[in-house]
């Protein structure tokens, strides 16, 4: 009797850390032809996290098999790592730091910092996520910036920003083709 | 010398016909006002939308979508479809990169308003507007586990005064069966208006939220075990969740990194959101109210140029007569063209003085009235180029306007063969 209570007891914690563990550690969304930017702004730093499905930049998402498709992600990579990903209409950013992390690669990741990466939610879906932080100057005086990335990459059919800075925070999102975006608070 | 023949012409034209030229200025006034009313207020409906938080870095609730999140816990519409667990929010707090945290637990209702349970935070952190704190309008914070402060839109609809006492109701919605009877709250303090949904809520401590639901636990009150205010303040209150919590980031550059731990948390499922971010979405997605505004503004935009149109032909219609004397003395038709324009434009431009006098005077007076009754925030600004932009359009149509009797006077002239010699 009392065995079968602490067994019964057991098994509901372990349904229950279980559950939680699980619940908390669920997969994220995946859209092609959607991206997503993310700025944050104090002085003349910006950091950004931009987070895509592999398809919008490389047009496949499984690990790249023949050499043509291994240069496609090394180029990709390159220029996602030397590229600034939000700049002013000038072009007076400089990337001082990235990371381009991905599971694309012929070697399961590609970056550019020589750390190494753990990976906890592999699954067949593969993203790229880079992070960037930059050096504008200039940048208090123009709030209006620039993004190369939907020009650079046809795949990308909305790209969704969302920034924060000294007057707040905001959003908006750039179609294909759209490139220049107004830093407002909301 | 000849400006300042058609100046002296024109003064004394003027003069000659102020009363009419009086009512058609009110005319004008009016219509100026009302076009720049429109404008002024399409874009603070809009700042008065989005300034309803700010200050806010993130606010973190149980996993869901970010306008949801939004919607219930800062505008209060909807509910939450599950809370977080009281020990998650002590370890938020112990993470020196959160500046401060405001505790929200949700569920009960005061005649339909919200009962926000929180702590002292909430008035020492909260802001809205252009970083706008709270403030109280009378009386203080609670302090006591069963002391309530009412919102300004509250303490108004059911005229509550401070040191009353007043009982919550269990769930939500207007008319709840079950009361929390045993335990009323004394109004200790109102809160200033805001023009926010702060003003549709009463405030509690998580303690009082506790403490009125010992004996509850069944969903309805058993009788015998619910407290009194004696048995109350012997106990200790820790709530097991709460439902929301607002958070300030000392340095905002890591708002984003923060955001995506507390995304990844592993204790349990939660969502970090940025307010901001939230809100514009959200207006986004309500841009076919402000595109019916901006059609709304363009209609009036129309309609008043060609009401002003309209006024102003009349009254030069009316000054052929006077006209016909001056030609006859040699007026030239470049004078009488002069004559027109400048009263044209000088009608317009009084028009537009008098439109900004009276729609600055008016939302001077009015603005406090519409806060404290109707909960409006509109505020004194600047005109945005935009406004300017309307504003000058006046003027300029009057010049175009004013150039139709010159040149039909020009046209008389010719017809009747006396134009040549005169024009020198």
């Amino acid at each position: 009797m009392t065995l079968s209570r602490a067994t019964n007891a057991l098994l509901a914690a372990t349904i229950l850390t279980a559950s939680a563990t699980f619940a908390s550690d669920n997969p994220g969304a995946h859209q092609h032809g959607h991206a997503e930017l993310q700025l944050a702004q104090e002085g003349k730093q910006i950091d950004l996290i931009f987070t895509s499905p592999a398809y919008n930049l490389l047009g496949f998402e499984y690990r790249a098999r023949s050499d043509e498709q291994k240069a496609l992600v090394e180029q990709v990579t390159n220029w996602l790592g030397q590229t600034p990903l939000a700049d002013t209409r000038e072009g007076s950013c400089t990337v001082m730091n990235a990371v381009v992390h991905h599971q694309a690669g012929s070697d399961d990741h590609g970056h550019n910092d020589g750390h190494d990466h753990d990976h906890p939610n592999e699954s067949s879906h593969s993203d790229f996520e880079v992070t960037q932080t930059l050096n504008c100057s200039g940048l208090q005086a123009s709030q209006s910036l620039v993004t190369p990335l939907t020009t650079r990459f046809s795949g990308i059919e909305h790209l969704g920003i969302q920034w924060v800075w000294s007057e707040g925070q905001g959003s908006t999102q750039l179609g294909h083709g759209e490139s220049t975006f107004e830093l407002r608070t909301r | 010398m000849k400006a300042r023949l058609a100046l002296t012409l024109a003064l004394a034209s003027l003069w000659h016909r102020r009363k009419v030229l009086a009512l058609v200025c009110l005319t004008l006034t009016l219509s100026v006002s009302l076009l720049l009313g429109i404008q002024y207020l399409r874009t603070e409906v809009k700042q008065s939308f989005t300034s309803t938080i700010s200050g806010t870095d993130l606010i973190v609730g149980a996993r869901s979508g970010q306008l949801n999140l939004l919607l219930y816990t800062v505008f209060h519409i909807g509910d939450a479809t599950n809370n977080i667990r009281w020990s998650t929010y002590q370890s938020l707090k112990e993470d020196s990169r959160l500046d401060w945290l405001i505790p929200i637990s949700l569920g009960d209702s005061y005649r339909g308003n919200r009962v926000v349970a929180t702590d002292e935070n909430f008035l020492k952190h909260f802001r809205y507007g252009r970083d706008l704190p709270l403030e109280l309008a009378e009386g203080q914070w609670f302090e006591g586990v069963f002391d309530v402060v009412l919102g300004a839109g509250v303490a108004r609809s059911l005229a509550h005064q401070v040191g009353e006492e007043i009982v919550l109701s269990h769930g939500g919605g207007r008319t709840s069966f079950s009361n929390h009877d045993d335990t009323p709250f004394t109004v200790t303090g109102i809160l200033a208006p805001t023009g926010t949904p702060v003003d549709q809520a009463v405030y509690i401590g998580l303690d009082g939220m506790e403490a009125m639901h010992v004996g509850w636990e069944s969903g309805v009150a058993i009788p015998g075990r619910t407290l009194t205010r004696e048995q109350a303040a012997r106990r200790d209150f820790t709530p097991d969740a709460i439902t929301a919590a607002f958070i300030g980031i000392e340095r905002q550059v890591l708002t984003f990194r923060i955001q995506r731990e507390i995304n990844q948390f592993a204790g349990e499922p939660l969502s970090a959101i940025l307010p901001g971010v939230a809100l514009s979405e959200l207006w986004r997605l309500m841009g076919q109210f402000e595109r019916a505004l901006v059609g709304i503004t363009g209609f009036v935009v129309i309609t008043s140029l060609i009401g002003l149109i309209a006024v102003l032909l009349t009254l030069q219609a009316q000054r052929a007569h006077e006209i016909a004397v001056l030609r006859a003395t040699g007026a030239s038709p470049a004078l009488i063209a002069s004559l027109y324009i400048l009263e044209c434009v000088a009608l317009a431009l009084t028009a537009c003085v008098m439109a900004l006098a009276l729609g600055m005077a008016g939302l001077a007076l009015a603005s406090p009235w519409l806060l404290a009754n109707y909960g409006l925030q509109i505020e004194l600004r600047p005109l945005t180029p935009e406004e300017w932009t309307l504003l000058a359009l006046v003027p300029a149509a009057a010049f175009a306007v004013a150039l139709i009797p010159a040149f039909n006077t020009w046209r008389q002239s010719r017809r009747l063969g006396f134009g040549e010699g005169a024009d020198q």
